[in-house]
């Protein structure tokens, strides 16, 4: 455990240093602060505009940090020969890809949590408090994004394990795009008759079914989450990130580094 | 030093040229009323939208939000305002307020029809306001002279939770054939006071003065009526209504013009505007108009025209009074 959580205090720092995450988060929460200008744009509910723009921007670019540091994550490693030093010690291949992961994952929720400190402050200067943190599933939104995130790493870091950074990055995207379309892809393959069905209802259970975790909605219109969310929602997301990342390490396990 | 200034200065002249094409290109654009383009259809856009879809209806009811407030939209014409309020409410069908704005503004601009396909749209699909309901009663009854379909439109928004106790009353007033405008004056009153922004509540006003010109030219043509019976004669002018002493002075007319006598027609008119409630069957354009049209010099006789009153408004559906309502109230 020490050693894969010294790995991930390398990862962190590696994270920091890099320019592309601060860039993209310093971008993000500009969009957060500024959604309360934008909204002043319309008439009737303000609230609305400020809470969508201010959760796409979160989820849109913490979507993009974990795409791209994910990427990085073992490739880079592998270009730069960095790797060889590590698993030259007594470190297996396994607990490596874990506390690279690991020390993505603290990034991601690190940048996360301060988006998510600018749009508390942004709502709480429009509604004039803290209340929403009651009348909404704020936490809640949350926790679903710090998951959604560890989904998209996972998928990063499985790709990051055997092919280049930039293609990487590439296929991640690619199945972000596949997780949000999957839900009304099913249903369209599903008309198209039975062995279509069957294939469609396969490929979904493989994409990142990110629109699982969509919970945008309820806190514009502050709807009440089912209690069950947290267990079959968040519980979901946990597994699934964990099944990619066990792949990725069985995968850089067999992963020829001469 | 010497090899920085070279550049700096080609820099500051190639922006200095950007900046004028870009004025130039700006104040082509500013010359012409804010339209859109084209309008995506709300399928394709709910599946691109890949999870952000209330954001992206969020950014075309911006758009939608600068269409209706286009001080040259009259000129510009409103085609695009249903097709931007469908795709707004496909992409997040729960958005109340886009069915209600356009709702009104639709109808303001007599488009009868996509104001209520649109209001049809939010009974279906959005949340329970009794707003919507309660706009269609007031198309079909104040611009339609539909009776039957006013009263069911009423009843449905009295049923909805929220709504005001007036609206049970015109739901009844409406069902026995006796809508007045005072009715719709209230009506219109209660909907200003769920509507928050200034664009839609001047349409309102607009609405309302429509409503205040029917008021007043019925009450001019009951003391017309008092005047032929009184003096035994035609009125030839509404100053001799003053003159007989049954009126202190005329009302002003709502639009800015003054109310006068038409004999031919047998009814009061504003010299600016030709609305008149009529019963009649449904036809997509309301028959008024809410300004002068350009270069008439003569207010009245053009715009008399009107289409042929049909006796009997549409009874397609039976009207079943409310819960407790069986009798129209006092």
């Amino acid at each position: 455990m020490t050693k894969i959580l010294a790995i991930a205090s390398v990862a962190i720092r590696e994270a920091i240093r890099q320019r592309l995450a601060v860039n993209l988060l310093v971008f993000a929460l500009a969009l957060v602060a500024a959604s309360l200008t934008i909204s002043a744009l319309t008439f009737g509910e303000q609230y609305r505009i400020i809470v969508d723009l201010g959760l796409s921007s979160m989820e849109l670019f913490g979507t993009l940090i974990a795409t791209f540091l994910g990427a990085g994550l073992i490739a880079r490693d592998v270009e730069r020969r960095s790797v060889y030093p590590v698993i030259a010690k007594p470190v297996s291949r396994g607990q490596y890809v874990v506390g690279r992961y690991l020390g993505l994952l603290a990034t991601t929720t690190l940048n996360l949590l301060v988006m998510a400190l600018v749009f508390a402050a942004v709502l709480a200067v429009y509604t004039g408090g803290l209340g929403f943190l009651h009348e909404t599933p704020f936490l809640l939104v949350l926790s679903a994004m710090v998951v959604q995130f560890a989904m998209v790493a996972a998928v990063a870091t499985f790709f990051s394990a055997f092919t280049t950074t930039t293609l990487a990055a590439i296929f991640t995207l690619s199945l972000v795009v596949a997780g949000h379309l999957a839900s009304d892809l099913v249903r369209y393959w599903a008309t198209k008759g039975v062995w279509a069905g069957r294939l469609g209802t396969a490929l979904y259970a493989v994409v990142p079914n990110l629109e699982a975790l969509n919970l945008k909605e309820a806190m514009v219109y502050k709807d009440a989450v089912a209690g069950s969310f947290a267990v079959t929602g968040l519980g979901y997301g946990v597994a699934y990130a964990g099944a990619v990342l066990a792949f990725a390490a069985a995968v850089f396990g067999r992963r020829d580094l001469r | 030093m010497r090899l920085t200034i070279p550049p700096l200065l080609a820099g500051a002249v190639l922006l200095a040229l950007a900046a004028v094409l870009n004025l130039e290109l700006a104040s082509g654009a500013l010359s012409r009323p804010y339209d859109v383009l084209h309008v995506p259809a709300g399928a394709p856009a709910r599946v691109a939208a890949l999870g952000h879809r209330t954001t992206l209806s969020d950014l075309y009811w911006l758009s939608t939000v600068q269409y209706i407030g286009e001080p040259r939209a009259d000129a510009r014409g409103w085609e695009k305002l249903f097709p931007l309020v469908d795709l707004v409410t496909d992409l997040d069908p729960r958005h109340g307020y886009a069915y209600q704005t356009a709702g009104i503004v639709l109808s303001a601009a007599g488009r009868l029809d996509e104001s209520d396909r649109i209001l049809e749209k939010g009974i279906e699909k959005g949340p329970r306001w009794w707003t919507f309901p309660y706009y269609l009663a007031f198309n079909a009854w104040f611009y339609r002279g539909d009776f039957a379909a006013g009263a069911r439109w009423a009843e449905l928004a009295a049923r909805t939770p929220g709504a005001s106790p007036n609206i049970s009353h015109l739901a009844v007033s409406l069902a026995s054939k006796s809508g007045t405008p005072e009715q719709a004056i209230t009506l219109l009153r209660e909907l200003k006071r769920a509507v928050h922004d200034e664009a839609t509540a001047g349409r309102l006003d607009e609405q309302l003065k429509l409503a205040y010109l029917e008021r007043d030219a019925q009450a001019l043509e009951r003391l017309v009526a008092a005047f032929r019976e009184r003096t035994g004669r035609e009125l030839r002018d509404l100053d001799e209504l003053v003159q007989a002493g049954l009126l202190e002075a005329l009302p002003p007319d709502p639009f800015g013009g003054r109310y006068v006598w038409v004999a031919s027609a047998n009814e009061v008119q504003s010299s600016v505007n030709p609305f008149r409630f009529r019963l009649h069957a449904r036809r997509h354009r309301p028959s008024f108009q809410y300004q002068l049209p350009r270069g008439l010099t003569d207010p009245i006789p053009p715009l008399l025209r009107r289409p042929d009153p049909v006796p009997e408004a549409s009874t397609s559906a039976p009207w079943t009074p409310l819960p407790g309502l069986e009798t129209p109230p006092p």
